[in-house]
């Protein structure tokens, strides 16, 4: 799987259209695919920026082990927009429509591991959305949750709780 | 930034497992949720449960949740309400709201002293008459809307004064609610002033506590009665008695005006 997705990755041009600028970052994926990148987007994941910063800039090639050529490019969309401060709620719906529920979490993920707060914020808006109506069950299914209490133990907490199990979406459009 | 990037359709991740989410990210997504789901989230697993009554995860739901306002509407009689919380979208515009039956909330008995941090403190009274002596019979109670929970009785108290002095309506305990930061501590004053005497008498009860403190009392400039409870403001609760502004800085001393 990793070597079709460096094969196909490969295939696609990585540019830099401004070389005036100072030298761009590489980003390198976990799957070994690099990214190069303006030093302004660096700057947005904090991560990457420390570790720029503690080598006082000599260090431009930055291993990201966790996360993958399939989720980085999302991430340095994410972070050219918001540089040019054009995050607008018809972007965030457009970004978001393109991801499934796995993609998300894997985004949340590398969003916390590069310590992007603006994304991480609206992936966990986005992640809640889309539990927020949900059934206890699929919200287990979703995070892949395993049911510890005993039988008993689940019934007496629902009836306690029962009012909140009202306006709970059925399941069936349970999709990953 | 011109970077030819990598615009490849969305294809679903081979793993079999869902991506795992550790607990502490968990706390940061529900934290966007309101208080009913995340209650019957409770029923997700054990840890679940624990997490999410845990005061560190209730202090960081409030912290995101106290952005976003709410009103409490009431309507009813004497001492009867019906209450209904519903929130407050961005601007003051008043929106239209359609009245769900289950958030409908009746209450007999009590008075509501004030709310904080979407707690509201409610306060009864009762009256009863005994060899020449009027007893008013206090107590407190704390309501939670959002979880639907109501504290049991708290801080009885028992104000008596003899028969022929009772001026019951203009000797009648007053309420205020408010929040000490400084102690993460929610404390209701209650306050009265006996015109005849220009006495007066405060005490102050601390949610968590067991009794009533009395604090130093304020003298009584004998002017129009104002007839309200008291309103909390950061860090000090106003008391309008006697047109007289009192503040009543949460930790315990009188600020007045």
């Amino acid at each position: 799987m990793a070597e079709e997705v460096s094969s196909q990755m490969n295939s696609l041009s990585i540019s830099e259209t401004n070389p005036s600028s100072s030298a761009t970052i590489s980003l390198v994926s976990g799957d070994d695919i690099v990214f190069k990148v303006e030093p302004t987007i660096a700057k947005e994941m904090e991560t990457v920026q420390s570790f720029i910063d503690e080598t006082d800039g000599k260090i431009t090639t930055i291993p990201l082990p966790n996360i993958s050529s399939h989720d980085l490019p999302y991430v340095i969309e994410y972070c050219e927009k918001s540089i040019a401060g054009k995050i607008t709620k018809e972007f965030e719906a457009e970004f978001v429509k393109k991801l499934n529920n796995e993609e998300v979490k894997e985004l949340f993920l590398a969003a916390n591991y590069l310590n992007i707060k603006k994304l991480l914020d609206f992936l966990s808006q986005v992640i809640a959305d889309r539990i927020a109506n949900k059934s206890v069950e699929y919200v287990r299914r979703y995070f892949g949750i395993e049911n510890d209490f005993t039988p008993e133990e689940e019934a007496k907490l629902r009836e306690e709780l029962a009012w909140t199990f009202t306006g709970v979406d059925p399941d069936d459009e349970d999709e990953n | 930034m011109d970077i030819c990037l990598i615009k490849k359709q969305p294809q679903s991740t081979p793993s079999l497992r869902p991506t795992f989410i550790p607990g502490e990210l968990i706390a940061e997504i529900l934290s966007f949720l309101p208080v009913k789901t995340i209650t019957r989230f409770k029923c997700v697993s054990k840890y679940w449960n624990t997490f999410i009554s845990d005061p560190k995860f209730v202090y960081k739901h409030l912290n995101k949740s106290s952005q976003k306002q709410h009103f409490i509407l009431t309507w009813g009689h004497v001492n009867a309400y019906t209450l209904i919380p519903f929130p407050l979208h961005g601007s003051l515009e008043i929106p239209s709201i359609t009245i769900d039956g289950e958030d409908l909330h009746y209450l007999k008995g009590c008075y509501i002293v004030g709310s904080y941090n979407g707690l509201i403190c409610l306060y009864a009274k009762s009256f009863y008459m005994a060899h020449n002596v009027t007893y008013q019979d206090y107590s407190i109670y704390f309501w939670n809307p959002s979880t639907r929970k109501v504290s049991k009785k708290l801080g009885s108290f028992i104000y008596s004064t003899p028969i022929d002095q009772s001026y019951v309506h203009l000797n009648s305990f007053r309420f205020a609610f408010g929040f000490d930061d400084s102690t993460k501590t929610y404390k209701v004053v209650a306050f009265h002033v006996e015109l005849e005497y220009n006495a007066s008498e405060v005490k102050v009860f601390t949610l968590g506590g067991s009794c009533w403190r009395n604090i130093q009392s304020f003298p009584v400039i004998p002017l129009n009665w104002v007839d309200s409870n008291g309103v909390h403001e950061r860090h000090t609760i106003c008391c309008c008695c006697l047109k007289v502004l009192l503040r009543f800085h949460l930790l315990g001393q009188f600020l007045r005006f």
